[in-house]
């Protein structure tokens, strides 16, 4: 872009930091230190479970009651605490064909009363919770926070939602000679803020998609795209001249329904023909429901996810606020997908379309409830749901629902509930029609001691991590085998399922890496367990028998993180685990790879791997690796930037892009070549 | 004992949102500093500040399930403490006393200078903003955001906020003269 608006952006970021440093010594009050804040958060604390213990007795015959009626999600502490099988539901019983001996097809909407009802309940519970919260989830500004709305139009849950789409992912070979996205799954493309092709490098830029040329040293932009006003772009993908753009955009409700005004939000997929990408041609563009969540694509289509939530304030009639809507068509009840509880209040949108007809959806469902973590494999569409709160239940359990896709066409196939909650989408993995999952277990008042606890005004807290299962499922999601029990107290921190082993990682005070074969669907066994100290919260397979981790290191005795680390085990046997090689940054405390896998760049081939580490200032590192030589820092460049940087190459040269900035250096000797500010 | 000291912050949400008083301590400590300037240059009054980032800890972690464990701590907790200025700019704009106005507690660590002037002059430069430019800069000073994401906080576009908060920054050069 031109030098005047270079200059500009330049001397705004100087006004910025000479604006923080002249404020700096400003003083804190003393209340508002953290020692006296985590003292009164503890009065707090007692005093709320004080009130807990009242109501409880006031509410318990109220709860009874509730629980006769089926609203059993809306009681707060009244479970009943016998542990059920969990495809038994109360509601199938009543639903006798919906549920096949034992395991669960996936259930329709009938139609749009139905899902009314279940948001009714959602709405329900959330009040009765709030009530017994007490008095403070009323208040304005804290609801707001809650629900994602406010009166005054700021849509917090939009801040909230930003990284919501952070799994972690697998590397992509490179077609020709040029870097992918970091993704979840061999075979499924995804998109991101950044991508290359050889000659041309695409930048999301705020409401701008920056298109850049680099076929030769200097770099060239060579056109933008805007977006509309009020739009945000979240991601982009590129495929065969083909750009697709994926944005979320708030509209104004002004509130005709009979109730107040609020931004409502949509996500849009616009497809460019780029064949000139000094000229780009918009092909057509596919709006539906919801703020962006994820992407994937596959053989030819797009499968965009987004999240809707419903207005639970709406009246019946309003079907616009609580169906949700695909290119301004309002779903069939039959398109939409129920919960395995009878309450919801949010939906998991997918529609899909062709490239080469990008104007057209070719089908598109809503998975109801709550959203959760979703995972895509080659042929499957994963939606999970956490429940934390379910009757019959006294652990937290996930719900998971199956939905196949081929060729832009989803068909429900099945779904079921286990125990425990997922860390990431690397906790769930299908492969060869089974679906593996490792889950932390934790009692659902954990950390609060538990109703009778507040009875004897017990108000020590109660660390209880629970402990971890493993679970495989077949293709109806029946259960084939499963490990209860794994490393009590400790929580999962990061896992990959490679093929008939899968390795996980729980810490406490050490990280146990664990190795399971997976090779018996029916027999899972726990095969090595290797205690180091630290813990990996992103692990990657690097070529034959190796498996990279990047985490923290921790002292021997768990207490204090010695800065960012990186592992490589040795797993040619899972029996038999090493580390054969360590390396610490001391001065950095943390990375963002534990939340977004795009953030990490990974080529075995090349044998180089990089990602951005936080320390006082933020630095960008790449590592090359050597069994006898161990880690190698290649490249680091400190970063003035907060936010999502991205390293990738092409041909000869590396591209590091922050913001609208982009700097390419040579790929052999990490020798600066360009730089460019968009 | 657990490390709250160097806990990476997914594995303190995750303990916060159970209830874990030390571990939502930690989270607010890495950022109080901010929270509490954020509010002092947004309502103009150290009391009215105090009270902001108090009302908004408390929100914070009585509504700590809200925050999904993969969402940013910082961007959520801003939000709120934004609403609770909002909130106590338009309870009536309370008169104020010049002497009581913008007088930061002094620090009193032994042979330490703050820079008082410096301050006394960003406080003139702030309040020559209007209240929504006011809000980005701050955004922008002491949350570290940048125009879209801030564009999204507030529910408005990019470009209208950029723009604003390039006036806004340029009028504060003026009033804090060119150079350091």
């Amino acid at each position: 872009m031109d030098d005047r608006k270079n200059r500009k952006t330049d001397h705004e970021s100087e006004d910025i930091s000479r604006l923080r440093g002249m404020t700096e010594d400003i003083q804190i009050p003393p209340t508002l230190e953290p020692k006296a804040v985590e003292k009164m958060l503890t009065e707090k604390h007692k005093e709320q479970r004080r009130r807990y213990y009242r109501r409880y007795i006031k509410a318990a015959a109220a709860a009874c009651i509730c629980l006769a009626a089926g609203a059993t999600a809306a009681v707060w502490y009244g479970n009943s605490r016998t542990h059920t099988d969990s495809t038994a539901e109360t509601a199938d019983a009543e639903q006798g064909q919906r549920n096949v001996s034992g395991q669960e097809r996936i259930v329709r909407a009938e139609n749009y009363d139905e899902i009314y009802g279940y948001i009714q309940a959602a709405e329900r519970a959330w009040k009765k919770e709030a009530r017994l919260n007490g008095s403070a989830r009323e208040s304005s500004s804290v609801s707001d926070a809650a629900t994602g709305r406010s009166p005054s139009g700021m849509d917090t849950g939009v801040v909230a939602e930003q990284n919501s789409s952070a799994y972690a992912g697998t590397t992509m070979g490179a077609a020709g000679d040029y870097s992918d996205t970091n993704v979840r799954e061999d075979g499924v493309r995804e998109a991101d803020i950044v991508k290359i092709d050889g000659e041309i490098l695409y930048i999301v830029n705020g409401r701008a998609v920056e298109i850049v040329g680099i076929k030769t040293e200097e770099m060239q932009e060579l056109s933008h795209i805007e977006v509309d006003e009020d739009s945000y772009i979240e991601e982009l993908y590129v495929q065969d001249d083909r750009l697709v753009l994926l944005y979320t955009k708030s509209e104004y409700d002004d509130g005709t329904g009979g109730h107040d005004g609020y931004f409502r939000e949509y996500t849009y997929t616009d497809t460019y023909d780029v064949s000139d990408p000094s000229d780009p041609e918009k092909l057509g563009s596919i709006s539906q429901s919801g703020s962006y969540d994820t992407m994937r694509a596959r053989e030819g289509y797009i499968y965009v996810v987004s999240d809707f939530r419903a207005d639970t304030a709406a009246p019946r009639g309003s079907i616009d606020d609580y169906i949700p809507q695909v290119q301004g068509d309002v779903l069939k009840a039959s398109d939409i997908y129920m919960p395995q509880r009878e309450m919801g209040s949010q939906y998991t949108v997918i529609s899909a379309f062709s490239l080469d007809d990008p104007k057209e959806r070719t089908d598109s469902k809503a998975v109801f409830g709550t959203s959760g973590i979703c995972y895509v494999s080659t042929e499957n569409i994963y939606i999970t749901e956490e429940y934390y709160d379910e009757s019959g239940s006294d652990v937290t359990q996930t719900s998971v629902r199956k939905i196949a896709y081929e060729d832009g066409m989803f068909k429900g196939a099945a779904q079921t509930k286990v125990d425990g909650t997922l860390n990431d989408s690397f906790s769930i993995d299908e492969y060869k029609g089974y679906l593996r999952l490792v889950t932390t277990v934790s009692s659902v008042r954990s950390g609060s001691g538990g109703w009778f606890a507040d009875f004897f005004e017990n108000t020590e807290i109660q660390e209880s991590e629970g402990s971890n299962s493993l679970y495989v499922l077949d293709e109806e999601l029946n259960v084939t085998g499963e490990i209860h029990d794994l490393a009590p107290d400790e929580s999962v921190y990061s896992a990959r399922f490679m093929g008939d082993v899968g390795y996980f990682v729980t810490f406490k005070q050490v990280d146990p890496l664990f190795s399971v074969d997976l090779s018996d669907p029916s027999d899972p066994k726990v095969t090595g367990k290797l205690k180091i100290p630290g813990f990996s919260e992103y692990l990657h397979p690097y070529g034959d028998g190796k498996l990279l981790g990047i985490g923290m290191a921790v002292d021997e005795k768990g207490i204090t993180t010695e800065g960012v680390k990186v592992s490589m085990f040795d797993v040619s046997d899972p029996a038999d685990v090493t580390e054969e090689e360590k390396y610490v940054l001391e001065d950095m405390y943390g990375t963002d790879v534990g939340y977004d896998y795009k953030a990490v760049f990974v080529d075995t081939e090349k044998n180089l791997f990089g990602f951005l580490a936080y320390g006082d200032t933020a630095k960008y590192i790449i590592f090359t690796y050597d069994e006898s030589a161990g880690f190698r820092e290649v490249f680091s460049r400190e970063l003035n930037f907060y936010g999502n940087v991205r390293g990738l190459y092409a041909g000869e040269r590396f591209y590091l892009v922050s913001g609208n900035s982009v700097e390419s250096f040579d790929l052999e000797t990490f020798e600066k070549v360009d730089d460019i500010v968009l | 004992m657990y490390n709250y000291e160097n806990s990476p912050e997914p594995d303190l949400i995750r303990r916060a949102r159970r209830g874990d008083v030390k571990a939502f301590a930690r989270l607010y400590s890495r950022i109080y500093k901010d929270l509490y300037r954020f509010a002092l240059y947004m309502t103009r009054h150290p009391q009215e500040a105090e009270d902001a980032v108090s009302e908004t800890v408390i929100s914070a972690y009585e509504n700590i399930s809200a925050l999904k464990k993969e969402d940013s701590f910082r961007s959520w907790i801003f939000t709120i403490l934004n609403n609770q200025c909002r909130k106590s700019l338009t309870k009536g704009g309370r008169e104020i006393a010049a002497s009581e106005r913008m007088n930061p507690y002094i620090r009193e660590d032994e042979g330490y200078e703050p820079d008082y002037a410096g301050q006394q002059d960003v406080r003139r430069a702030f309040a020559e903003l209007d209240e929504e430019e006011r809000m980005i800069v701050a955004f922008s000073v002491f949350g570290g955001y940048r125009s879209e994401e801030i564009a999204r906080m507030l529910g408005k576009n990019a470009a209208t906020v950029r723009s604003r908060k390039s006036r806004a920054l340029g009028k504060m050069r003026v009033s804090l003269g060119g150079a350091e």
